[in-house]
C-alpha cells in the first residue's frame, strides 16, 4: 500500500482535497453559509428535484386512493373510472379554487401584518436523514430570500431559512434544536422560549420553556411568536399539549404541537421582509 | 481494476444511475422510512462503485456525490464532500490490497461505512449539542436502525455495479 501513498494518484487526491478545504474554509471565513461548489450543485439539481417531487406527489396520491378505498375500488371499478374522468375535467377548475384559497389565507395574514412581504415557494427536497424534518425550497437569493427569513404556511410557523443558494434555500423547522425564539401564550401573555429537542421532534412537538412557575399556561392555549429573536411578533406557532415542571430549575415548560403540518408540506410562504427585520442581528453585530 | 479508457456506455449508465439515485433520494421518491430508520442510498452506491474502480476516480466521484449531497442536506458544511471523497479512496484501497471483490466484502464495507457515517453525524450534530437523552435517542432510534436499513441496499447495488462494469461498449 505504501506504493500508493507515493504515487501520482495520491498526490492528485491530496491536492484536490486541500483545494476543497481551502475553498470551503475561505467561504465560511467570509461569513457565507454555502460553499461555491454547493451553490452550483444546488442550482443544477433544483429543477430535477422539483420534477421528482411532483412525481412523488402524484405517486403518493395514487397509493392513498388505493389504501382508502381498496374494497370499493374493486367493486365499483367502472364507477370510479367515471368519477376519475369527471375529476379530470374539473382539474383546472379545482386547481384554481385551491390556489385562490391558498392565497386568500395568506391575504388574511397580510391584512393582519401589512409590513410582511411574501414569496411563495414549493418544497423540492427533504433531508430524509434529518430527524427534525429540514427541507429544501425552490426559492433562493435571486428571489430575495435571505438567511433567517421566517417560513410559514397559512396554518402557522414552519421554521426559518438556514442556508441560501441562488435558486434554493434550506429550511430549519420549529422542531429543530437549532432554532430558538421568544414566544407568548396568547391567552395569558406569559413569555417563554421555544426550541426543539430530539425526543419531542419524534412526536412532532417542540418545547416552550423558561415559563414562570406562577404563570397560568394551560393545555389548549395558543402560542405565538413574541418578536424576540429573528422572527416577527404575532406568528401562530402551535397549541399547548402538556405542561410540566422543569427538572433543572424553578420554571415550568410546555410541549407545543405546531399548527403547521410539517410532514405534509407542499407549499410554503417565505416572509422576505417585515418591520424590525434584522434589528436583533444588527444589534449583535455592533 | 479496469485500467483501460472508460467505455462510453458504462460512463453514461453510471451518470444516469448516480443522478437517478441522488434525485430519488433527495426528493424522497425512493426513500421509504421504516419508523425512524431512513436509508442513505448514496452510501452503498458509492461503496460498490469504488469497489470496481481505482483510487483516483473513486475519490473524484466521491467528491462530486459529496458536493451534491451537501447541497441538499440540512447537516451543512462540507461533511459529505470530505466523507465521500475519503470513503471512495479508502474502499478502492481496501479492495486493491486487503479484500476480495465479492458480495461479502461489499456487505462488510457498507455496514462499516454506513455505521461510520451515522456515528459521525451523531457525533457532530447530537453528541455534544443535544441533551444526553436526545443524543441517545438519535443513536438508538435513528442512527443504528438507519445503518442496518442502508446496508440492505448493498445487494441490488453490488450486482448492478458488477453488471455495469462488464459493459465494454
Amino acid at each position: 500500500m505504501r506504493f500508493f501513498f507515493r504515487s501520482r494518484q495520491f498526490k492528485i487526491i491530496v491536492a484536490v482535497f486541500v483545494a476543497v478545504l481551502l475553498l470551503s474554509g475561505s467561504t465560511f471565513l467570509f461569513g457565507m453559509k454555502i460553499t461555491p461548489q454547493g451553490n452550483l450543485a444546488a442550482t443544477i439539481a433544483a429543477p430535477f428535484q422539483t420534477a421528482a417531487t411532483k412525481v412523488k406527489t402524484a405517486f403518493s396520491g395514487v397509493i392513498h386512493a388505493y389504501k382508502d378505498g381498496n374494497d370499493l375500488m374493486v367493486e365499483n371499478a367502472e364507477l370510479e373510472a367515471e368519477i376519475a374522468r369527471l375529476h379530470q375535467q374539473q382539474v383546472d377548475y379545482e386547481t384554481a379554487i385551491r390556489e385562490n384559497e391558498f392565497y386568500k389565507d395568506y391575504l388574511e395574514i397580510k391584512d393582519a401584518h401589512p409590513d410582511f412581504t411574501f414569496t411563495a415557494a414549493n418544497l423540492i427536497s427533504r433531508d430524509e436523514n434529518d430527524p427534525f424534518g429540514g427541507f429544501l425550497i425552490n426559492r433562493g437569493s435571486l428571489d430575495d430570500v435571505a438567511l433567517h427569513d421566517p417560513v410559514i404556511t397559512d396554518e402557522g410557523l414552519v421554521g426559518y431559512i438556514s442556508e441560501v443558494s441562488l435558486k434554493t434555500a434550506k429550511v430549519t423547522t420549529v422542531l429543530s434544536a437549532d432554532l430558538t425564539f421568544g414566544a407568548l401564550d396568547n391567552r395569558t401573555v406569559d413569555a417563554g422560549i421555544i426550541s426543539g429537542t430530539l425526543e419531542l421532534s419524534n412526536n412532532g412537538l417542540c418545547k416552550f420553556y423558561n415559563l414562570s412557575r406562577s404563570s397560568d399556561v394551560a393545555i389548549g392555549d395558543y402560542v405565538v411568536t413574541s418578536g424576540e429573536g429573528v422572527l416577527p411578533a404575532g406568528l401562530m406557532v402551535g397549541t399547548i399539549e402538556s405542561v410540566s415542571n422543569d427538572r433543572y430549575n424553578t420554571s415550568i415548560y410546555a410541549n407545543v404541537k405546531p399548527f403547521a403540518n410539517l410532514g405534509e408540506l407542499r407549499n410554503v410562504m417565505v416572509i422576505t421582509a417585515f418591520s424590525g427585520q434584522g434589528d436583533l442581528l444588527g444589534a449583535n453585530n455592533e | 481494476m479496469n485500467k483501460t479508457r472508460y467505455p462510453f456506455l458504462q460512463l453514461f449508465l453510471q451518470i444516469v444511475l448516480f443522478s437517478v439515485l441522488f434525485i430519488g433520494y433527495s426528493s424522497g421518491l425512493f426513500v421509504y422510512p421504516i419508523r425512524n430508520a431512513t436509508p442513505m442510498l448514496l452510501l452503498p452506491l458509492m461503496i460498490t462503485f469504488a469497489m470496481f474502480e481505482e483510487e483516483l476516480p473513486s475519490a473524484m466521484v466521491g467528491l462530486i456525490v459529496g458536493v451534491f449531497t451537501d447541497s441538499v442536506s440540512s447537516f451543512g458544511g462540507i461533511f459529505h464532500t470530505v466523507f465521500f471523497m475519503i470513503l471512495g479512496m479508502a474502499v478502492s484501497l481496501f479492495i486493491h490490497y486487503f479484500l476480495n471483490n465479492n458480495i461479502r466484502s461489499a456487505f462488510v464495507l457498507v455496514l462499516i461505512g454506513s455505521l461510520l457515517y451515522f456515528l459521525l453525524r451523531w457525533l457532530f450534530c447530537h453528541a455534544f449539542g443535544d441533551t444526553m437523552i436526545g443524543s441517545t435517542v438519535y443513536l438508538m432510534q435513528y442512527a443504528i436502525p438507519s445503518t442496518l436499513y442502508t446496508t440492505v441496499f448493498v445487494f441490488p447495488l453490488y450486482y448492478l455495479q458488477r453488471v455495469l462494469h462488464r459493459f465494454k461498449l
